[in-house]
């Protein structure tokens, strides 16, 4: 690509990457609960940590690093995120909790949660400490120098973007053959477009939540892993992180699960790309306004397209043009 | 002297008391009565603060003088502010005149962004509204961290002092709480009026709102543009609290959750649950504050994670065992109670 | 004709909501029971009421012998009961292979198989769409599809629920015929909610007219019509 480096193209793609599982799992919760969740990055920066505290205590290096703490990352991550399903939005919303409430418990856990990393993150500096681990626990930079490298045209590269964008694919595939090859994942997809019938022909609906649950919160986790060997890693990170997240999966449509995991790639290379480029053409210095990209994106897609772009097949065009032209779309309820 | 001891911290526990109490009953005009879920409202409270930081200073500026170029560049805003602090001691005439600009300019950026955030999804689902608004509000923080020409960048930017003529924290506090009474006053009468129940109607049934022929989106945006109007004015308190402020200052933790916690605890859709909300949660904040040597003694970790917990859990906890919060919301009275029966009485007479 | 189903002073509605008020009402076996009734009577939620949807206050429901009231939907179903809701009867978004899978999803893989392919031979038409999304489908194919998925459990008890509601008159007959043929062809009880009291009438061999929740006549379809105050005040006919 014009003026770009490797390097910085294999960041983007790990960034990019990261988004894409984020913004995949994200919708994968909305579909079934129909409640945005708002701890979602947040809780995606506790695998960043899983990531941290196995890089420091087993010391490892290289593809040794994602061998082990994308393992651990998906599974503790998944199951808080299977708590937070089981005990904190199932029972609000049994207790006849609205959207309002639901989502100001998601809110509320993404509060108690950075409470509870920050604890952690003190536990983890005296471990460190104590076992002369040089790493910082707060305002740690990205962990690239612990990072495998390759030959790649030419360059020595880091292998992040590679295995965040291989591991991204991988889950697609996977996730595809679960939803419409396996008898689960059809009563998955069945659960969630009509859980009343779904109910009625004997499927265990909550079950089917439960399991999109985790799922959503293992990739979470396996998004903050890429997260950490990138990005400046804080306990805070989550509350930047959620803007892009949110941005990737209105902009794929956010009941949309493979549409929104294209939305959180877009996302990714336009706020890396963005900047870059607008830098160059306004001749100023445009880092910094990252995010404004994909609020950006955000904006337009809501203005223009709420469905997102899953929504955009060729008839739903010809029918929105005249409308376009008219001047604008309205669009309420469901 | 034990007074002088405490004092601080009991005008301390009275600015804050009002202003979240400003903040949650301008949010519960939104959420509670609109159905509105404003999830930005820590952006609105920041332009407050912004406009205080960045546009009043220039106006006191002119008024005195003084040179205002590259207000916003910390290593001369603190010069500059020494010289208009040093020549604004006894002009009132110049402290009364900030003071309005301030009032007015935060009342009205903070409609305007009221409105301008609330463009992208007004017309669509909460929840879309609820995210639009938040991330909205989470790029307003960062432009103005990342940024040094709104307020001053990491290191933030000071205020005139306008209360010269007494300790102006003091001031600042009495004055806060005048605003919270006269907020609430005036959000009770809007709660009880054809307005109130129009926003109820809207909020338990747009459909038929809508089929009555009201103007859904335009009432919404309106309530918005008062709500952050509102809002904003605790920034300027804010700031003229602390003499100064950051971006930093304005996070979602303290200045959207915190209200929303308020308004959740003590119960949507009723401004004195609002009121007891907004005390339950501030006074054990500021007695976690006050105690806060003693209680770090006791957890080996710093108390302010474990109150971000536990303030969370209360919300969740709330949530469950009273969804309807401590004070539910009340049939809207059109003609008080006192009035009926006093009519009642005098007809019986009659 | 020996009873299927048995209603025994049944009260019944959602939550507080009280619906249904001492319905006592027998179900033929093998035999079309159509309930009819004015908009908002009750004709639904008696028919929630039989398949555990709702909450009964007081009243038996006997199903073969057994008192269903109070059992989970799921456990109703397992008994031989099947129910069609009036509207998301399938899944849209599922393909006609996959919806008929869901219905058989608790099935052993062969069990299932076979229970697929004898739905379908049950509604040939459906055969050409199996790959294509329910959504796809017409009005009259998505009935035969929620016929079919109900018809891979082999109930002996079919609730219908206004199964021709928004269809055109031609293809409403033609989803009336299938519901007759379920009875001629394959034995099964069958009760059937209709807006178009005349059309169920016509094919129906018991009649029970719901008024306000309570039953105002049970009897033969022919004796309903005919009634000289009834047919014409609930019924709109002349």
């Amino acid at each position: 690509m014009i003026g770009i480096s490797t390097i910085f193209f294999l960041e983007t793609l790990a960034y990019a990457s990261t988004l894409a599982l984020l913004s995949l799992g994200l919708s994968l919760t909305y579909t079934t609960t129909r409640v945005p969740n708002f701890a979602h990055a947040t809780i995606a920066s506790i695998g960043t940590y899983v990531l941290l505290t196995v890089v420091g205590l087993m010391r490892l290096r290289g593809l040794n690093i994602y061998l082990y703490s994308i393992p651990a990352a998906f599974i503790t991550v998944g199951i808080i995120t299977l708590l937070q399903y089981v005990l904190v939005l199932k029972p609000l919303a049994d207790r006849g909790n609205g959207l309002i409430g639901l989502m100001i418990s998601t809110l509320a856990l993404d509060i108690i949660l950075m409470g509870v990393i920050n604890i952690y993150a003190d536990f983890l500096l005296q471990t460190f400490k104590a076992k002369k681990v040089k790493l910082q626990v707060r305002d740690q930079p990205a962990l690239r120098s612990y990072d495998a490298r390759i030959e790649l045209f030419g360059q020595n590269v880091n292998v992040s973007g590679l295995v965040a964008f291989a591991t991204l694919i991988a889950v697609a595939i996977l996730l595809w053959l679960l939803l419409n090859k396996t008898k689960t994942g059809i009563a998955m997809r069945a659960a969630i477009e009509n859980p009343a019938l779904a109910e009625v022909l004997g499927v265990n609906v909550n079950r089917m939540y439960m399991l999109a649950w985790f799922l959503a919160g293992g990739l979470a986790g396996v998004g903050g892993v890429f997260m950490g060997m990138v990005q400046k890693i804080s306990p805070a990170m989550g509350a930047l992180l959620i803007v892009s997240v949110f941005a990737g999966s209105i902009a794929g449509g956010i009941t949309s699960v493979f549409g929104s995991m294209l939305g959180g790639l877009l996302v990714g290379f336009a706020e890396n790309f963005g900047p870059y480029y607008s830098s160059l053409l306004l001749n100023m210095d445009m880092t910094g306004y990252d995010k404004m990209f994909s609020l950006g994106i955000i904006v337009v897609v809501l203005l223009l397209v709420p469905g997102g772009l899953a929504s955009l097949d060729l008839s739903g065009l010809k029918k929105r043009l005249p409308l376009l032209r008219a001047g604008g779309v309205e669009v309420s309820g469901e | 002297m034990i007074l002088e001891q405490y004092l601080p911290i009991i005008i301390g526990t009275i600015f804050y008391i009002s202003t979240y109490l400003i903040v949650t009953l301008s949010l519960n005009l939104e959420a509670g009565y609109a159905g509105i879920p404003d999830f930005g409202k820590m952006m609105f409270v920041a332009v407050g603060a912004y406009v205080t930081l960045n546009l009043v200073p220039r106006v006191t500026g002119y008024l005195l003088g003084v040179d205002t170029t590259g207000l916003t560049d910390s290593n001369k805003n603190i010069r500059i502010m020494e010289e208009i602090n040093s020549r604004l001691v006894g002009r009132y005439d110049v402290a009364a005149v900030t003071f309005i600009v301030s009032i007015v300019l935060a009342m009205g950026v903070g409609a305007l962004f009221g409105y301008l955030a609330s463009r992208p999804a007004i017309r669509l689902r909460g929840d879309f509204l609820a995210i639009s608004l938040l991330a909205i509000a989470e790029i307003v923080r960062q432009m103005g961290i990342h940024t040094d020409f709104i307020a001053g960048g990491e290191m933030g930017l000071y205020a005139p002092n306008i209360f010269f003529w007494y300790r102006h924290d003091v001031v600042v506090a009495l004055l806060s709480l005048a605003l919270a009474v006269a907020t609430f006053l005036l959000l009770e009468r809007m709660a009880n009026s054809p307005l109130g129940r129009l926003l109820r109607a809207i909020r338990d049934d747009e459909d038929a709102a809508k089929a009555l022929g009201k103007d859904v989106t335009k009432i919404r945006t309106r309530i918005i543009m008062l709500s952050s109007a509102i809002a904003a004015l605790v920034g300027v308190l804010a700031v003229y609290y602390s003499l100064g402020g950051t971006a930093k200052d304005f996070d979602r933790v303290t200045w959207t959750f915190w209200p929303w916690a308020m308004m959740i605890a003590g119960g949507m859709a009723n401004n004195v649950g609002v009121l007891v909300g907004t005390l339950l949660i501030v006074i054990p904040h500021q007695l976690i504050f006050m105690y806060k040597h003693a209680i770090a003694s006791y957890v080996p970790f710093d108390p302010a994670w474990l109150e971000k917990i536990l303030v969370g859990m209360v919300v969740i906890i709330i949530l469950y065992v009273r969804p309807q919060g401590l004070v539910p919301e009340k049939p809207s009275r059109t003609i008080s109670y006192v009035r009926v029966r006093d009519f009642l009485e005098q007809a019986e007479k009659e | 004709m020996p009873t299927a189903l048995e209603l025994v002073d049944v009260n019944a509605g959602y939550g507080k909501l009280h619906i249904l008020y001492d319905i006592s009402l027998e179900i033929p076996e093998k035999e079309i029971t159509v309930i009819v009734g004015p908009n908002g009577s009750g004709k639904s939620t008696l028919l929630k009421t039989i398949f555990g949807l709702t909450t009964i206050y007081s009243g038996d429901v006997i199903y073969r012998g057994v008192n269903i009231a109070g059992k989970k939907p799921h456990d109703i179903a397992k008994l031989g009961i099947a129910y069609l809701p009036q509207v998301g009867n399938v899944f849209d978004n599922l393909t006609v292979e996959e919806n008929l899978r869901m219905a058989a999803h608790d099935f052993p893989k062969t069990a299932a198989r076979e229970a697929i392919e004898e739905a379908l031979e049950m509604f040939p038409v459906l055969k050409a769409f199996r790959k294509r999304k329910a959504k796809t489908l017409s009005g009259g194919e998505k009935q035969m599809l929620a016929m079919a998925m109900a018809m891979i459990r082999k109930p002996d008890l079919v609730i219908f629920d206004e199964p021709t509601a928004a269809l055109a008159p031609k293809i409403a007959v033609q989803v009336l015929k299938e519901i007759v043929r379920l009875r001629d062809e394959f034995n099964k009880t069958i009760i059937l909610v209709e807006q178009n009291a005349k059309r169920a009438l016509e094919i129906g061999d018991k009649a029970v007219l719901l008024v306000s929740g309570r039953i105002q006549f049970k009897g033969g379809p022919k004796e309903l019509l005919t009634h000289p105050e009834l047919s014409k005040l609930y019924l709109g006919l002349k």
